[in-house]
């Protein structure tokens, strides 16, 4: 409180708006390819990590789905039967291979998945005292958390009322492998 | 133009009787330039006794917020990058720093030409701000709530003690510093040159820049010469800088009642990346006791492209009024260099009267722009027509100006595409203030109402999955437009010495500046400006 008012008189106010940890938020927060490196006849799935105003995070597949780049290989994308895919064609190079998609809250997301190469998504098993220490600062670890209880601060989470809620990391092995984990979240 | 700011001497060129010839001489070549010393911009209400942002007195300066702090100046429709700002002859990158003046007012004198400038400068196509710096023997002093400045013998510092502390509260950058400094040795050469190094450097954590100016003028009988040079360190950019001139006074000849030619020329190298050179003629001629004409070439070489630019200007007084026509031609150059050098053709007429307790003033101007890059192609044009007003009284001890202006500024992609409002279209903006000097004490006020200025709205973002980050997608350009501003402006001035003063500046605003957006593009979000500012300070010449 004491640093909004000294910023609203010194430098101005800006209005409040969610921060990007906060799940109780419409938002796509992050977007997998099982596999994320695929070799010329595999095919890989696409699905997303949704987060709702007022309601879980919850994993949707796109309701529509079209290659970026390169436009050539447009093919690659199909509907198969109740869900989109990507089938690797013959590439003579490790191609990234970017697609569109629309996913249920109506948010557009991009994705590039490699072709030509071979690789799984990275694991995650993380962990969360249960029930959840009230008023104090919690290391949670490595990962992009995300929680609709307390406040974060960076990894270091914070929750000084009583809530339950929901608690997401998400891990990126920055080759475009993505993994997450949705924890429950009970502080008393 | 000239303004109640103006000094003594240059003031008394715009009444009715006019002295000597060469007094009109002056008149004219001032004529479409707005001169104050600095020192005159110490009592503007709302300003923080900040001589930048005082400039926002003249209605066709507007000073352009990031975050809500003023940090460059929009001059008509002409963005920052399209100004030029000089300090000593030699272009700086900015006058602001942290939102306060990086240049000390006590050691300075600023120059306003809106309406086009003369053809000693060149490479842009908008306005001008020109600060010079003054030798001071005295010890020159000033804190405020942010900074502390301490000046002897030419050399001045400036360092901001208060912005690390709210930063550490808002923790934003415990770490940034910010100082200015400010350095004016002045040294005679014989018995006809003057030597003058002059330095300005503002200096935070980003790196700043540094401008060193050796000026050496020359003044015998009817010649007049000046050469320089300069360095500048801006960011780790190496500038090299050169001036020359010279001028001869021809006086009565070739049947003109007075006569002046000079001739000149420019460079600017920054080191591995590109060096330009301006050349440029120019006379100052009185054809009759009431006619003055002021007129040069211009002659730009930006790399691959070479360009000449005449500009020229009528002085006229009659019926008791002075009737200024003002044109010229101006050209930047691209940022790419291959490109063609943007153009802007600017026309300018005023007519000023004398009232004797009074001045009035008025502008029409026009301003077409080419060439302007849009996607990285020199296809862009744009527009710009307006009308200002500038009334100024001073009666006893009431003081009272009052500036407004009307403008309509449009820029299109390409000549044949959908225009609309220009970045730094301000259609209206009204700037009245008075003061009341009694004894020790002056009182003022001030009202300023604006529009606000367009921005192209954000309809939504598009998550990227790879970065973990939103791209913003935009609807039509500048569609939208800020809210209209009001505000209020409280000060009161104690002389504590005869050179020495308290002042109490308060700005009452809280009006939104501008929009900024939520990380997913989904919010709008308005930047308010403060609603209450305070600012307490003394000031003075020791």
């Amino acid at each position: 409180m004491k640093r909004a008012l000294l910023a609203c008189l010194l430098a101005g106010c800006v209005d409040a708006s969610d921060p990007p940890w906060q799940l109780d938020h419409d938002r796509v927060l992050a977007v997998a390819a099982d596999p994320p490196r695929v070799l010329p006849g595999q095919s890989a799935r696409v699905s997303a990590l949704v987060a709702h105003a007022g309601a879980p995070v919850d994993e949707e597949q796109p309701v529509a789905m079209t290659v970026v780049s390169p436009r050539e290989l447009y093919t690659a994308v199909h509907y198969n039967l109740d869900h989109w895919q990507i089938d690797a064609p013959a590439v003579t190079e490790p191609t990234a291979l970017v697609v569109e998609m629309r996913l249920p809250p109506g948010e557009v997301a991009t994705k590039t998945v490699w072709l030509g190469l071979s690789g799984a998504n990275p694991t995650v098993a993380a962990t969360v005292p249960d029930p959840f220490p009230r008023g104090r600062d919690v290391e949670l670890g490595d990962g992009e958390w995300f929680t609709s209880c307390g406040t974060l601060r960076g990894t270091t989470l914070r929750v000084d009322q009583t809530c339950d809620g929901q608690l997401v990391v998400v891990v990126r092995d920055g080759d475009g492998g993505v993994a997450w984990q949705v924890l429950a979240l009970r502080v008393q | 133009m000239t303004d109640n700011l103006l000094p003594e001497k240059s003031r008394e060129i715009s009444g009715d009787k006019l002295g000597a010839l060469r007094t009109w001489i002056v008149a004219g070549v001032i004529a479409a330039a707005r001169l104050a010393r600095a020192d005159d911009l110490a009592y503007v209400p709302g300003t923080g006794d900040d001589p930048v942002r005082a400039l926002e007195v003249f209605p066709a300066i507007e000073l352009v917020p990031v975050a809500g702090v003023p940090s460059a100046i929009a001059i008509r429709d002409a963005a920052p990058d399209e100004n030029k700002l000089l300090f000593d002859g030699f272009e700086v990158p900015s006058l602001l720093l942290g939102g306060r003046s990086v240049f000390l007012r006590q050691l300075s004198s600023v120059r306003v030409e809106a309406d086009g400038f003369g053809v000693e400068q060149g490479r842009a196509t908008g306005g001008l701000v020109e600060v010079s710096s003054q030798s001071a023997q005295q010890l020159v002093a000033e804190l405020t709530p942010i900074d502390l400045a301490l000046g002897r013998n030419g050399i001045a510092i400036r360092g901001s003690f208060f912005e690390p502390v709210m930063r550490r509260e808002l923790e934003l950058d415990p770490d940034r510093h910010a100082v200015t400094f400010q350095v004016r040795v002045d040294h005679r050469a014989g018995d006809h040159g003057w030597l003058a190094l002059s330095q300005l450097g503002a200096i935070d954590n980003d790196g700043g820049y540094v401008r060193t100016v050796l000026t050496y003028r020359y003044r015998r009988g009817p010649w007049r010469a000046l050469a320089a040079g300069s360095f500048m360190n801006d960011h780790g950019d190496h500038w090299l800088d050169t001036r020359a001139e010279l001028r001869r006074d021809l006086g009565h000849a070739l049947g003109l009642h007075a006569l002046e030619v000079r001739a000149g020329e420019d460079t600017s190298w920054v080191v591995d990346q590109h060096l330009y050179a301006g050349a440029w003629a120019a006379t100052t001629a009185a054809l009759t006791r009431d006619v003055v004409f002021i007129g040069g070439l211009r002659v730009d070489a930006f790399e691959h492209h070479v360009t000449a630019q005449p500009r020229g200007m009528l002085a006229v007084h009659a019926a008791e009024m002075t009737w200024r026509l003002a044109a010229g031609a101006y050209r930047r150059p691209a940022m790419d260099d291959a490109s063609t050098p943007q153009r802007a053709t600017q026309l300018a007429f005023s007519v000023e009267k004398n009232w004797g307790v009074s001045r009035s003033e008025l502008t029409a101007y026009y301003v077409d722009r080419e060439r302007l890059i849009v996607d990285g192609k020199a296809t862009g044009v744009a527009t710009n027509l307006g009308l200002e007003l500038r009334e100024v009284v001073q009666r006893g001890p009431w003081r009272a100006r009052l500036g407004v202006s009307y403008s309509h500024a449009t820029r299109a992609d390409r000549p044949t595409a959908p225009s609309h409002a220009a970045d730094y279209d301000l259609p209206v903006h009204v700037d009245a203030l008075a003061s009341w000097k009694h004894g020790a004490w002056q009182l003022g006020a001030r009202v300023q109402l604006r529009a606000g200025l367009p921005y192209t709205p954000v309809t939504g973002g598009i998550y990227d999955a790879d970065s973990d980050s939103y791209t913003p997608l935009y609807g039509k350009p500048m569609a939208e437009r800020a809210p209209w501003r009001r505000e209020l402006d409280l000060r009161a001035d104690r002389w504590l010495l005869p050179s020495l003063r308290a002042y109490l500046d308060v700005q009452l605003d809280g009006g939104v500046l501008g929009y900024t957006y939520s990380y997913d593009y989904m919010q709008r979000l308005a930047v308010r400006a403060p609603a209450v500012l305070p600012w307490l300070g003394i000031a003075g010449n020791l």
